[in-house]
């Protein structure tokens, strides 16, 4: 079985999906196959009897932009593997050569700098929101590239704060 | 004739357009980041003018006359916005013997001092509103004379025009403050701080008259447009004809523009704007000597080619119209495609158009300089387009605006469709019961009311397009040449593109 979280606006979504058997939130949802009608990310399906486009694009690994229904939204979805934890560290194609703000934050320290070699795991910067700090670390073993904030910037929801490049 | 478009986006691309039907010779001019934009693949030529920066480029009067000589221009034609109302470049132009595609440089001086206009206006024999006529500039001077005037009141810049630097004052107290703040604004965007005040019009609606003259005593009226769906005094959506407005009244606004466009000998294009308070009285506002954004609606009803007709004036000197011929058939709406977040009070938005499907089918019209891959930036208007719609009667353009709506899509930017929709299946709207301040007065429920996004519905896509992905490059074995080979896959590089070193 695949378990997805996903946030649309402030909404959590969790998706199980275990072959054809769909839930959302618990509950049952019948499934329908998607069809690519080009090479660009638009597709078609139909839900409910009724049918749909949607242009999909994938901004970063746990990043989507979504056009629907006259609306273009940020979509942020984050794979649990069937063991129920979260795929955050363990997923190899978590390697993002990416770093964004996981909500709106103040920065209060960077921690890399530009250059630096920095393991999986090591801590890149400092966010601060609703009076919690927390630390931004590398997703995997890389050279920091551009950081894009300094201390003292308020960052959105998504915004890229710090680019890894390959060693 | 050999014409010059002295503007971008969709209107540059309308005005090319024509030049094309009519075999003209066509001259773009673009800034540094509009080189790929759709306006320079419309014309015949292309000139580049400057940085993005539009003081620099497309405001820049030296370098546009420059470019127009350097390609041999007969004519150059200004669009909207940035340099239309201008009556140094409109002077600049002619002085070059070159033909300015609009009114002539005095008629357009004479426009863009609202005081100016005012006093024209009233000598034409046309109602305006009694306000104070004076330019204003000290603010015990202002305040002396507003003691006989009842309020609320706005205050206006002398040198303004299309909504901008107006504010509004609802006593005494605020009157100071709103002086001050609307006289500093009134600088810094029209270099003149002179500012008047008159008397707000509550329940007003903004009706405006498209004229059309040869310079020559002849004036042609293609009838009114209706503009009061605004939001912050700026139009949002227009229609003609007018809605709920007797055949007297009409005639009577049309003939008051008619008498304006006599009394200035008006040479070519240009809008009569006029406030329709709810007793039926109308007042003159201002002249907009140019080709406006809601033009489309009016060439919908009148099946006239304004651009075209603006053209062939400026190459032969002739109208080819009489007005026994101008008649309005149906009813047309315009819905303007703003690049915003409505979640965001209307924020502009920027991306890069990441797809694209405009609406068809009869009567649908769209006029845009969209493209996949456009890049939306800060730097200009994010006005992204406008689709216009006809229909034999005002409920069937209703109902086909609102179909054209729902098949817009435009991917990679934000936009206000949805709400856009429920303003057009508003009853205030179905029966064309509005003022200029309905938007801004009903936009918290008519936002909450619109579509929104089905959570559940986008839930399941995107997981199943996740699953099927992450499916198919499972299933490929990792040669483990990179450890960030997944990051460059056709999704990725798209969006990757600019920013891989």
């Amino acid at each position: 079985m695949l378990r997805y979280r996903v946030w649309i606006d402030q909404e959590f979504y969790l998706v199980e999906i275990n072959g054809d058997h769909i839930q959302v939130n618990g509950a049952d949802v019948v499934p329908s196959a998607l069809t690519a009608l080009n090479e660009q990310g638009l597709f078609q399906f139909q839900q409910n009897g009724h049918q749909h486009e949607i242009h999909i694009q994938r901004e970063s690994l746990q990043q989507f932009h979504v056009t629907i229904g006259g609306h273009h939204i940020t979509v942020d979805i984050e794979r649990e593997r069937s063991n129920g934890h979260s795929g955050k560290t363990r997923s190899p194609e978590l390697q993002v050569g990416e770093v964004h703000a996981p909500m709106h934050a103040v920065v209060i320290e960077l921690v890399a700098k530009e250059g630096d070699k920095v393991e999986e795991g090591q801590p890149l910067l400092v966010l601060e929101a609703m009076k919690m700090q927390m630390k931004i670390n590398s997703p995997c073993a890389a050279a920091v590239g551009d950081i894009f904030c300094q201390p003292g910037d308020r960052v959105e929801k998504g915004e890229l704060l710090v680019k890894l490049n390959p060693l | 004739m050999k014409v010059l478009v002295a503007n971008r986006g969709e209107i540059a691309v309308r005005i090319l357009r024509a030049c094309r039907e009519l075999g003209f010779p066509s001259v773009a001019v673009y800034s540094e980041v509009d080189c790929n934009a759709r306006h320079v693949r419309f014309a015949q030529e292309a000139v580049c003018i400057g940085p993005a920066n539009a003081a620099e480029s497309y405001l820049n009067i030296g370098t546009i006359i420059a470019a127009a000589r350097q390609c041999g221009a007969d004519a150059v034609h200004p669009g909207y916005g940035f340099l239309s109302e201008n009556e140094a470049f409109a002077q600049a132009v002619e002085s070059e013997g070159m033909v300015f595609i609009g009114p002539r440089p005095e008629t357009i001086g004479q426009m863009g001092n609202k005081l100016t206009a005012r006093k024209i206006a009233e000598e034409a024999g046309l109602p305006v509103l009694h306000s104070l006529n004076i330019e204003l500039s000290s603010t015990a001077q202002a305040l002396d004379l507003c003691r006989e005037l009842p309020f609320p009141l706005l205050v206006k810049a002398v040198a303004g025009g299309g909504g901008r630097g107006i504010r509004e004052a609802n006593n005494f107290q605020e009157l100071e403050q709103v002086i001050c703040t609307a006289s500093q604004e009134a600088g810094a965007i029209f270099g003149n701080n002179a500012v008047y005040i008159e008397p707000l019009v509550r329940g007003a609606r903004h009706i405006e008259v498209q004229i059309l003259g040869d310079g020559h005593g002849k004036v042609l009226v293609l009838g009114e447009r209706e503009c009061s769906i605004q939001r912050r005094r700026q139009k949002l959506i227009e229609e003609a004809p007018a809605p709920n407005l007797s055949n007297s009244l009409r005639q009577s606004i049309h003939k008051a523009a008619w008498q304006l466009g006599k009394w200035l000998n008006y040479h070519s294009l240009g809008t009569v704007e006029f406030l329709l308070d709810p007793a039926g009285n109308f007042y003159f506002i201002e002249v907009n000597p140019r080709i406006q954004v809601e033009h489309p609606v009016t060439e919908m009803v009148t099946g006239v080619d304004l651009v075209t007709a603006q053209l062939q004036l400026a190459a032969t000197g002739q109208l080819n119209y009489k007005q026994e011929q101008i008649s309005v058939r149906g009813s047309a709406i315009e819905c303007r495609i703003i690049a915003e977040d409505p979640e965001c009070q209307f924020l502009p938005d920027t991306g890069v158009i990441s797809d694209l499907a405009e609406p068809q089918g009869p009567g649908v019209r769209v006029d845009s300089a969209l493209f996949v891959g456009l890049q939306v930036t800060s730097d200009y208007d994010s006005m992204l387009g406008k689709l216009i719609v006809w229909g034999e009667t005002r409920e069937a353009a209703v109902r086909r605006m609102g179909c054209a709506l729902h098949e817009f899509r435009i991917s990679g930017v934000k936009t206000a469709l949805p709400f856009l929709s429920q303003i057009i299946q508003s009853q205030a709207f179905l029966q064309g019961n509005f003022d200029t301040n309905y938007l801004d007065k009903h936009q918290p429920e008519l936002l909450a009311q619109a579509d929104k996004v089905d959570g559940v519905l986008v839930a399941v896509a995107l997981c199943q397009w996740l699953q099927q992905y992450d499916q198919h490059h499972q299933s490929q074995p990792d040669n483990g040449s990179s450890r960030l080979s997944q990051l460059f896959t056709p999704w990725r590089m798209a969006a990757l593109q600019e920013q891989v070193r």
